[in-house]
């Protein structure tokens, strides 16, 4: 049963005409039933009424002194007539029990047993096997009684007759209907046919959106919804070529470089010439392997999971695990590394968030220029409503002129005019990661207003305000939260 | 001193070889896990340069090895491996630290200068303060027999406290224990995990010597 409750036919087509047929079926049934009763209601009412006014024409004909006859058998029809099957049978009995009168198929007893208590009656009789309708009816005097019958099984061939009429023609019409319904279905849902015939045609990369000009009402957002789709892969796709494109150039430009320079050290002469060949061949290389690195993040973000698997994690500690990597360049580069934390968990992607910081860390370590000092900060910050942890990188070198920190977090973008050469990747994985963390990421004003300084904010995760940590330094976060931001992305 | 430096790449490890011998190492070199255990019982390094991804085995099972075996041993993680779960996983394993290739000499010198100095002194009996015990062949800490869990870089504050335990021991002195000293990095982070200590195992075990720094247990 359930196995059948839970059966749906794939085709729409099917299902709307079965769906139809089955209402129009069971309509006609409830239709049926009520006529079937009225029918056999109204046959009852025509037949007993005839009954009724033979029985008593009969009654009123006879002649008052008729005595009972003998059996002698009645007249027979000429042979050229039938006899009706509707015709009434009927009998008039003597009160002394004796036939007075007698149709040719009546039978030889009296249906109901002689009784001249009542007028008249309408009863239901059973006689040798054959049931009978029958109306009785007895003289004013009480000397004749007349019972005029009708055999119920003619009756009931008569209704069944009429009822098997009904069933085919209504069944030759459902199925006239079913025919009629299904070519109307069918030719409903044409445009679905064409919809599903043009996308099939389409080659594997063609994502132009589906003409849905003159489709009906009802598919029109279902094509809509699809060719959003479409155009959203459109635009993916696009960058996906473009970044493919960028990244070639990007990452062949340093090899040629790299080239260039070891063919230099190769021809050198003397070891001075040789030395000085080397440095800009090890820069050369350092650039090559952060630029692979970003790519391979940038790759890899794009394979992860959305949203990437979330646990609750210490940012302090990631904090200081990745500042602790940049030790030995910031000292190369005389710059400082200050980092503020206090303790804050976060459900986070810890891997996506390594990336995070990592290049928020590279940039300022980049762009800050020798002797910068370089501010790392996880802590808990006010929002419009409540508190949240929040990540900030400032430093106080050159900056980001206020006009180009909207563009920073474009892909391949680069400041013009800096002197360090970065690939325009870092930030723009910042901007990502961020988005899949539900953190928004402000660019603004570095340490003491000077220089340079992104904060991110987990405004997706609110935290409890803090509470009084003696150890933890003092918080910082009028720093923190001062400068007004420039430019925002989520 | 004698290192082991366990790498497969033969480029790779002859020029990590030679850069660490002009510093004054003695390098021995296992290019898979077999050999690594192999060597790593027979002799006693004074710390062993681990890759991760190698033939016949992973890094990690061989560090997992050495610490199973109460050998506290430094270990330092090289590896290609750059996402900071595959270092957390390293760390926790029993690793002293964890550096990503491509590296810089220098930095690989300067973090194994670290790993070297932080091992230096370390004492390998159980080291107890009231209910807090510190077992640092096992890397495990107990509060009154239960064991509690700790990040690292907790692990590290705590030992150099129990080390030094009834001593102040300032800031500057945990920051080396924690990051090897001589860095670039200005931090609160030792306050951080001096709170993180103190919420797991109890407000009052370590006490503020207001201007000097801290210390665990009573002062002598």
């Amino acid at each position: 049963m359930s196995h059948f409750v839970r059966w749906r036919p794939a085709s729409l087509r099917l299902r709307l005409l079965i769906n139809v047929m089955l209402v129009i079926a069971l309509v006609w049934a409830g239709w049926l039933l009520w006529q079937t009763r009225q029918m056999s209601a109204h046959q009852d009412g025509q037949w007993d009424g005839m009954m009724q006014a033979v029985g008593q024409q009969i009654l009123l004909s006879l002649p008052a002194g008729v005595a009972p006859v003998s059996e002698h058998g009645n007249f027979k029809l000429p042979a050229s007539v039938p006899p009706r099957a509707e015709n009434l049978s009927y009998q008039v009995w003597h009160r002394d029990g004796r036939v007075v009168l007698r149709s040719a198929d009546a039978p030889v007893r009296p249906w109901v047993p002689l009784s001249f208590a009542q007028a008249d009656g309408l009863v239901q009789a059973e006689v040798d096997g054959k049931r009978w309708r029958v109306y009785t009816i007895n003289d004013a005097e009480g000397r004749v009684q007349v019972q005029v019958a009708k055999s119920r099984d003619v009756l009931d061939a008569e209704f069944a007759g009429w009822l098997h009429r009904s069933l085919w023609g209504a069944g030759i019409l459902i199925a006239l209907l079913g025919t009629v319904s299904w070519w109307t279905i069918c030719g409903t849902m044409i445009p679905v046919r064409t919809v599903r015939d043009a996308l099939g045609r389409r080659s594997p990369l063609d994502l132009r959106p589906v003409p849905n000009d003159t489709l009906p009402k009802e598919l029109r957002p279902l094509v809509d919804g699809f060719n959003k789709v479409l155009a959203q892969l459109d635009g993916a796709l696009r960058a996906e070529r473009r970044f493919l494109a960028d990244a070639a150039h990007e990452l062949r430009t340093p090899l040629a470089v790299l080239t260039a320079q070891a063919r230099l050290v190769q021809q050198a002469e003397t070891l001075a010439e040789s030395q000085a060949a080397v440095a800009p061949l090890v820069s050369g290389i350092e650039r090559a392997s952060r630029l692979t690195g970003q790519l391979l993040d940038s790759a890899s973000l794009d394979a992860s999971p959305e949203p990437p698997p979330c646990e609750p994690a210490a940012l302090h500690e990631i904090a200081s695990m990745v500042v602790h990597d940049f030790d030995t360049v910031a000292r190369q580069a005389r710059q400082r590394l200050l980092l503020d934390t206090e303790p804050c968990m976060l459900p986070i992607d810890v891997d996506t968030l390594g990336v995070l910081l990592r290049n928020l860390i590279d940039n300022a370590h980049r762009y800050g220029g020798p002797g910068a000092r370089i501010q790392i900060v996880c802590r808990r910050v006010r929002t419009a409503h409540g508190w949240c942890v929040a990540l900030g990188v400032r430093d106080d070198g050159p900056g980001v002129p206020v006009a180009e920190r909207a563009r920073i977090f474009d892909r391949f973008y680069r400041v013009p005019g800096t002197a360090s050469r970065g690939s325009g990747i870092g930030l723009s994985l910042v901007a990502r990661i961020a988005e899949l963390h539900g953190a928004t990421v402000e660019a603004g004003d570095g340490l003491e207003g000077r220089g340079f300084g992104i904060l991110v904010r987990f405004e997706a995760h609110p935290v409890d305000a803090p509470a009084d940590c003696a150890d933890s330094g003092p918080v910082p976060l009028a720093e923190l939260t001062s400068g007004q931001p420039t430019a925002t992305t989520t | 001193m004698q290192l082991l430096l366990v790498e497969d790449d033969p480029m790779l490890s002859r020029a990590v070889r030679t850069g660490l011998e002009r510093e004054g190492y003695q390098v021995d070199v296992a290019d898979d896990a077999p050999a690594a255990r192999l060597a790593l019982t027979d002799h006693g390094y004074a710390a062993v340069l681990l890759d991760l991804g190698l033939p016949g085995g992973s890094g990690l099972q061989v560090l997992r090895g050495v610490r199973e075996r109460y050998d506290t041993t430094p270990v330092l993680i090289l590896t290609a491996r750059d996402k900071l779960s595959d270092r957390i996983a390293g760390l926790d394993a029993g690793a002293d630290d964890y550096l990503v290739k491509p590296f810089q000499p220098d930095e690989l010198n300067a973090r194994l200068r670290a790993v070297l100095r932080r091992a230096h002194g370390r004492v390998s009996p159980v080291l107890t303060v009231r209910s807090v015990t510190l077992d640092p062949a096992r890397r495990a800490v107990t509060l009154d027999g239960g064991p509690v869990a700790l990040s690292v870089h907790e692990y590290r504050t705590l030992l150099a406290l129990m080390e030094r335990a009834g001593r102040v021991v300032t800031r500057a002195q945990l920051e080396e224990a924690v990051y090897g000293g001589d860095s670039a990095i200005e931090s609160n982070t030792v306050a951080v995990y001096v709170h993180q200590l103190r919420r797991k195992l109890g407000e009052a075990l370590i006490a503020t010597v207001h201007g000097h720094g801290y210390r665990i247990g009573e002062a002598r």
